[in-house]
């Protein structure tokens, strides 16, 4: 079955679940190290919420903005897989997904 | 004969580092088994016991080792250890146990070098890899296991709350440059350490 192709907009939140590994209880810091792959799926706001986004494992919920991931010389492109959004992440430096880390460490929902 | 099984040779196994080595050793008595053949090259099978993995041997290692650090890093290095493939539920590899291994040893020999330990944040990278993370106020330091040795990557926050990054590689056992990037965390050196 085919889907249309959809844009995202700069301005939209990408909600991306942070598994309890990667999630400092004590600082409450998210670990850089969940930001490490080359590919990382994510949830487009306006199909999923950042509640839904998370499973049992989550220990948060973290929203990227799709600007400033596109800032960073990332693409972010638009798969739908079971109503799952994908950004398509170009290989980066790693300093730029500390940076992503750190612009959005605050989880935006917890457990 | 005891109760215990000769160990025989079922294959090579090279463990870059004695006291992983010793580690070995010191598993191999718990289990009752018998050294036959205590070189640098430990090989080892065992006739008569369930036989027990490489992988889980070394892994009970790192969690033997890490006795000298903290209740909460020996806790947590326990918890890497267990991590099962897909732990992420998107394909993530479990823990290298010889990786996890050389993080425990690395903290322990960074801990005896320094006046000032900070305990650091332990977490998994998707590719079976270990990170060590250290935050400071101003400063932050994120070591990364990779195939060939650490890769650091410092953030400074400076004025205005601009961040700086700083990157750099060194072998795994380069235990001097590991406390030049650690002091360079704790504000001793100013300039992140040069290579």
């Amino acid at each position: 079955m085919a889907f249309a192709v959809e844009d995202i907009p700069d301005d939209a939140n990408l909600f991306r679940k942070i598994h309890r590994s990667h999630y400092n209880e004590k600082t409450g810091v998210v670990s850089s190290a969940a930001f490490k792959q080359e590919r990382m799926a994510v949830n487009w706001e306006k199909h999923k919420s950042a509640e839904d986004s998370a499973d049992a494992n989550s220990a948060a919920v973290v929203a990227l903005v799709s600007r400033e991931c596109r800032d960073l010389g990332q693409s972010v492109d638009c798969i739908r897989r079971s109503n799952q959004i994908k950004i398509l992440a170009q290989i980066k430096p790693l300093h730029m997904s500390v940076g992503i880390t750190e612009a959005r460490a605050a989880p935006s929902w917890a457990a | 004969m005891s109760a215990a099984a000769t160990i025989q040779d079922f294959g090579r196994i090279d463990f870059s580092s004695l006291i992983k080595l010793e580690g070995m050793k010191q598993n191999a008595r718990r289990f009752g088994l018998i050294l036959a053949n205590p070189s640098a090259h430990f090989n080892y099978g065992v006739r008569g016991l369930k036989p027990v993995g490489i992988a889980e041997s070394v892994k009970e290692i790192a969690f033997d080792s890490s006795s000298a650090l903290s209740a909460q890093l020996r806790h947590r290095v326990g918890e890497l250890a267990n991590l099962k493939a897909n732990w992420d539920g998107e394909g993530a590899r479990p823990v290298k146990p010889h990786v996890l291994a050389d993080a425990v040893e690395t903290l322990k020999r960074l801990s005896l070098q320094t006046s000032v330990f900070r305990e650091p944040f332990l977490a998994p990278t998707f590719d079976g890899f270990v990170q060590i993370e250290w935050h400071e106020e101003q400063r932050r330091l994120d070591l990364e296991a990779v195939e060939k040795g650490w890769s650091a990557v410092g953030t400074m926050v400076g004025s205005e709350d601009q961040r700086h990054y700083y990157t750099a590689e060194f072998e795994r056992n380069d235990i001097a440059q590991l406390v030049k990037f650690y002091q360079w965390l704790l504000g001793d050196e100013l300039i992140w350490p040069s290579l």
